[in-house]
């Protein structure tokens, strides 16, 4: 054990001090922020030359109230599409680094604003040339009939500009809102029922937990909570594997390469040596991994202030849940990892040997979207308790709450019992595998070996 | 000083035995040379001595004990396929063997600086050991086998790569460890080191056991009765002559054969009797190297020597 903690502070420090990994772990920020940086800006850019939207309105009913009309419009050209409290803040801070910035962010924020308006006309026909003409984007003609048919007919070049993807685009929204302020205009109501006429519901939705008395508000917020963290997790997970495990293997394969391996186990055994390389190649993964989570959340802290975080309390148990799945997931894949890289003799064969790990534990994130839609379904099922790919499909499963209790301790028995094989096999090929040079072993060779080695 | 027994110890990969039945016994002071033609076994035989693989039946113990994690830091092992982290420096390379064998941080760190001052790579401590040449990356190797003053030294082909000057710097760390009671084994295929060296010799081939015994013992036995005299004797047709080399090249020694019962003794006699212009008489030695390769032919390897 003492050599394996030796083997692991050796591993880390010489790793964490290539040039290589160096430029892993801050080039990788930088390029991200480059990019998203870059994309943002020409987004800003463009977002900046889109003209606010103009319709023209044409009421031959004489219900429409055109001041109604004009004020709302004017309301909506002041509210962004984002929340302006929040762009705001974001607009301040980056306007504190330099002037540069400052103009930058200005661009980027009125870009946002893309505004509509409607203005009111007098001749249908004038309006639909003007649209034609591509003056306006649109002519909203109100029947004389209005009434008793409630026609309203809309012209544009394109698709009907009174739809948007939610059915409803803004002129329509405005329209409507104007039309029944100028219906109720006059009418002796108590204010109340002309703010339920406006508003009919103020709609809260909640959700039941079928596995406790809780039951808790759906929206963004709610969704955060329970998906955010096993779906941090799990990408935590996969990419602390790619990182980690890259380095095992990178590490097992480069010291068969120079030929250390017998100078190494003339002092180490196999068990520490492996495991003492599992912790601290695994180590330098999560350190790039943590240091990246890092930077990314200063940034968004930087950039938004605390309330750029939706305020939500972690439930503690699917924390714990996620944690455990994590480790046991990472160690299991590590110890694999590492007997795969002994079995090449380069580390591009063994780079390609871990591909037998690495798509099992990818698997769950392709199948995503079945999971999330049917978390007891047969293909979760499964997955769950196919060992390599039971942390991701179960971090995947949890949130939806309807998952039987009984499951949770089964899959971890079934990871903690394969885990055990994993160790055993993963020592038996570092053990053979890290002294034979020459032809890369094929499948029944292997085979072979971890049997024969077992005597 | 450890005594390393070996007893009739076997081990197969598949249907091949790379070890079949083999005893030996190594003992403090003295080297042990342990000889084989390539694919013998003794690579085989090596790692189941450092437990790298276990061996399928039979025993192997260090003072009567088995193999254990203190006696392994007991042990100075330099194998033949060997290398060095070659992206790392010198001396915390070095440093880090002595760790493993449980020397503590400052102590490996001083006797790394110790070692690599002793094989003369002093200058070259903080440079990479890519930046090393091959023999001085040998160098290096033998340092840390030896860092931590181990008691049983396995040296597996420590001449390759070497210098002459290079050379007689191994061996006289070799001769140093015999005089301070060290056990070492030596394997290798430069017989000449061997002749110079060895204390005990032992042959694998084809996993068995060819030859077990000291040097001198292995010498005598295998020696010709023959005697070398220069080339103008004429020995031809002299009574106890079996057979005169014929291929002597001109201005070399010649060897005759003698006859079974034809003392050395009383045939130089004969020949100063009958006036041959004997300059040098010597008895045969028949080279370490003719031997290897007498047994290392032999189709299956049936115990010769004693």
């Amino acid at each position: 054990m003492k050599n394996a903690l030796l083997v692991a502070r050796h591993e880390l420090s010489v790793t964490i001090r290539r040039p290589a990994y160096l430029l892993t772990i801050f080039g990788m920020p930088i390029l991200f922020g480059l990019i998203f940086g870059g994309v943002g800006l020409i987004t800003a850019r463009t977002a900046m030359k889109v003209k606010p939207r103009v319709y023209a309105v044409v009421d031959s009913s004489g219900v429409l109230d055109y001041d109604i009309l004009h004020q709302l419009a004017d309301e909506a050209a002041r509210d962004s599409v984002l929340n302006s409290e929040a762009l705001t803040a974001m607009q301040e801070r980056l306007g504190a680094l330099t002037p540069t910035t400052r103009e930058l962010s200005l661009d980027l924020i009125s870009g946002f604003r893309g505004a509509t308006s409607l203005m009111a006309m007098a001749d249908a026909d004038s309006a639909r040339e003007a649209t034609r003409r591509g003056d306006l984007d649109g002519a909203i003609m109100i029947a004389e009939d209005y009434l008793d048919s409630g026609r309203v007919w809309s012209f544009s070049q394109s698709k009907s500009f009174m739809d948007d993807d939610d059915g409803q685009g803004p002129a329509e929204r405005l329209l409507r809102t104007a039309l029944v302020l100028s219906l109720l205009e006059g009418e002796d109501l108590q204010p109340l029922i002309r703010d339920r006429i406006l508003h009919p519901m103020n709609l809260r939705t909640y959700e039941i937990s079928t596995t406790s008395a809780e039951f808790e508000e759906s929206g963004v917020a709610s969704e955060i909570r329970k998906f955010a963290l096993p779906y941090g997790f799990s990408l935590l997970l996969l990419m602390s594997i790619m990182m980690g495990g890259g380095f095992l293997l990178q590490g097992v394969a480069e010291e068969k390469e120079n030929r250390v391996m017998e100078l190494l186990l003339s002092s180490v055994t196999t068990d520490d040596l492996m495991l003492g390389k599992v912790l601290g190649l695994g180590a330098c993964g999560l350190i790039q991994v943590t240091v990246w989570l890092g930077l990314g959340l200063g940034l968004l802290f930087f950039l938004a202030g605390s309330n750029a975080i939706p305020d939500f309390t972690v439930p503690v148990d699917l924390f714990l849940y996620c944690l455990g799945y994590f480790l046991i997931g990472y160690f299991m894949i590590s110890t694999l990892m590492a007997g795969a890289g002994s079995l090449g003799n380069t580390q591009r064969e063994s780079q390609q040997l871990s591909t037998w790990f690495t798509i099992p534990i990818i698997a769950p994130f392709l199948l995503m979207m079945v999971i999330l839609a049917e978390p007891n379904g047969t293909v979760a099922r499964v997955l769950t308790y196919i060992p390599l790919t039971t942390p991701v499909t179960m971090m995947m499963r949890l949130p939806s709450g309807m998952v039987p209790g009984w499951e949770i301790p089964v899959s971890f028995v079934v990871m903690l019992i394969f885990t055990w094989f994993a160790v055993k096999i993963g020592a038996r090929l570092f053990r053979i595998g890290s002294l034979m040079y020459g032809k890369r072993p094929n499948l029944p060779e292997i085979i072979k070996w971890i049997r024969q080695s077992g005597r | 000083m450890i005594r390393v027994a070996v007893e009739n110890i076997t081990k197969s990969f598949g249907r091949t035995t790379a070890v079949d039945g083999v005893s030996l016994e190594a003992r403090g002071g003295e080297v042990f040379a342990l000889l084989g033609p390539n694919g013998a076994g003794k690579t085989t035989l090596i790692r189941m001595l450092m437990d790298i693989i276990k061996p399928d039946a039979g025993s192997i113990t260090f003072d009567g004990e088995p193999i254990s994690p203190v006696l392994k830091h007991r042990i100075g092992y330099l194998p033949e396929e060997r290398g060095l982290y070659r992206k790392q420096k010198l001396t915390e390379v070095v440093a880090y063997f002595g760790r493993l064998h449980g020397l503590e941080k400052e102590d490996a760190r001083q006797r790394a600086h110790e070692w690599l001052g002793r094989v003369e790579l002093a200058e070259w401590e903080k440079k990479k050991v890519e930046e090393l040449s091959k023999g001085m990356q040998q160098k290096a190797q033998i340092a840390l086998t030896l860092l931590h003053d181990p008691d049983l030294i396995i040296l597996d082909e420590p001449f390759s790569g070497l210098d002459p000057v290079n050379v007689r710097m191994v061996k006289d760390f070799i001769a140093e460890l015999r005089s301070a009671r060290k056990t070492v084994i030596l394997s290798t295929h430069q017989m000449a080191q061997v002749e110079a060296l060895a204390d005990r010799v032992f042959m694998i081939s084809h996993g068995r056991r060819v030859l077990y015994d000291s040097l001198e013992e292995i010498m005598r036995q295998h020696a010709d009765n023959a005697v070398m005299v220069n080339e103008e004797v004429a020995a031809g047709g002299l009574p106890g002559v079996m057979r005169v080399d014929a291929n002597a090249a001109p201005g070399r020694l010649q060897k005759v054969w003698l006859e079974e019962g034809q003392e050395p003794k009383g045939f130089i006699r004969l020949l100063l009797e009958r006036g041959q212009p004997v300059e040098h008489y010597e008895l045969a030695e028949t080279p370490l190297e003719d031997i290897f390769v007498k047994l290392a032919r032999e189709p299956v390897g049936e115990e010769v020597a004693s």
